[in-house]
């Protein structure tokens, strides 16, 4: 398991929040509607929603930093 | 400490006028390659003027290479303009995907730990080569969301892709530290799992505690000084690795007087010479039995 439709579901849901919120509201549903095969689904449903939760807000912290050092014309993206 | 094991910092330009002034107590200097994607000529230029003070280490950061997905050559090429013009003692990049179909993360995320991934992460990190010329060495990533779907154990799946690909190991030892904790592992038993003889380059960085309703992880955001635990892991890596290794602080923000630096330079230097001496030790006892 992990095909490529499993791996952007995953980045959506990091990156977009109206996705996400609607994921943790209606899970099956959302993941239903994203194409995922019967494992994948599952393992949609049992994700680790605070960890989840916690991670897409770092990635937006990260994404508006990122935004914000652009205006300021210096280097986009430090390394973790 | 070993007279190869090498100790520094990451190259950034809040730091670099301080960074300049105490190359006695820095040996190398981590530069971030995607910070000169668009930089022209005259500026790779200077930038490689730099290797000619201080060694020179590259790292990347948006490759997304471990992933079902193909990498872009467009992407590897860009950044192969930047390594050969530095022409780095060694460059890394992450075990991280950070983009997929039209989403862009924006950051490194863990993807499932699944046999997929590392034949993806294996067949992205050939092309790399192919397109570099040279191996970029791979570094282990934290995490705040157990990456779903996976069927196998960190540890387990960064063996399989440092056996699949012959890159050495960018061990980051905070991020190591937090993905234990957070998961419930135990450290030193979660760093022991790693592929120890194939680490080339660690990090070294600090991060915070947050919380969500009952959940409280450890964020590694590279804004705190190192915790004394990292230490303790790099003094116990160092006497179980017999190869030189290069340690590089990383500090991207809330920079504290440069001699706060330069103290856990410092420390990191003791930690490696307390690791190797207890090596030695051993050593010698093994060899008077």
């Amino acid at each position: 398991m992990s095909s490529q439709q499993f791996e952007t579901f995953l980045a959506r849901l990091y990156s977009d929040r109206e996705f996400r919120e609607r994921f943790l509201v209606l899970p099956e549903q959302v993941a239903a509607e994203a194409g995922l095969g019967e494992q994948e689904q599952r393992a949609a449903l049992e994700i680790d929603k605070p960890g989840l939760r916690m991670a897409a807000r770092s990635y937006e912290f990260k994404r508006a930093g990122r935004r914000s050092r652009r205006r300021l014309l210096r280097p986009p993206w430090r390394g973790v | 400490m070993s007279a190869a094991d090498r100790v520094g910092l990451g190259w950034r330009d809040a730091l670099a006028a301080s960074t300049y002034v105490h190359l006695d107590s820095i040996d190398v200097v981590e530069v971030i390659l995607d910070d000169y994607l668009e930089a022209p000529a005259r500026e790779l230029r200077a930038l490689r003027s730099l290797g000619r003070e201080v060694s020179v280490i590259g790292h990347g950061v948006a490759l997304g290479l471990a992933s079902v997905s193909t990498v872009a050559t467009s992407r590897v090429e860009r950044l192969a303009r930047v390594v050969n013009a530095l022409e780095p003692q060694i460059w890394s990049e992450h075990l991280a995907f950070v983009r997929s179909g039209s989403y862009e993360i924006g950051h490194l995320a863990a993807p499932p730990r699944t046999g997929s991934t590392i034949e993806g992460a294996v067949a992205n990190v050939e092309t790399v080569r192919r397109i570099v010329g040279t191996l970029p060495a791979l570094e282990n990533i934290a995490t705040l969301i157990d990456p779903p779907a996976s069927t196998m154990s960190e540890p387990a799946w960064v063996t399989h892709i440092m056996a699949g690909t012959g890159s050495k190991l960018l061990l980051d030892l905070h991020n190591l530290y937090a993905n234990a904790v957070n998961f419930g592992h135990d450290p030193f038993e979660y760093l022991c799992a790693f592929p120890l003889n194939r680490v080339q380059v660690v990090h070294i960085s600090g991060g915070m505690w947050i919380q969500l309703e009952s959940t409280r992880r450890l964020l590694d955001d590279h804004v705190h000084d190192v915790p004394d635990i990292v230490f303790c892991m790099l003094a116990w890596l160092a006497e179980r690795c017999p190869q030189p290794l290069t340690v590089i602080l990383e500090r991207d923000g809330h920079y504290p007087e440069f001699g706060a630096l330069l103290l856990q330079l410092r420390r990191a230097r003791e930690a490696l010479a307390c690791g190797r001496a207890k090596r030695s030790r051993e050593a010698h006892e093994l060899a008077a039995v």
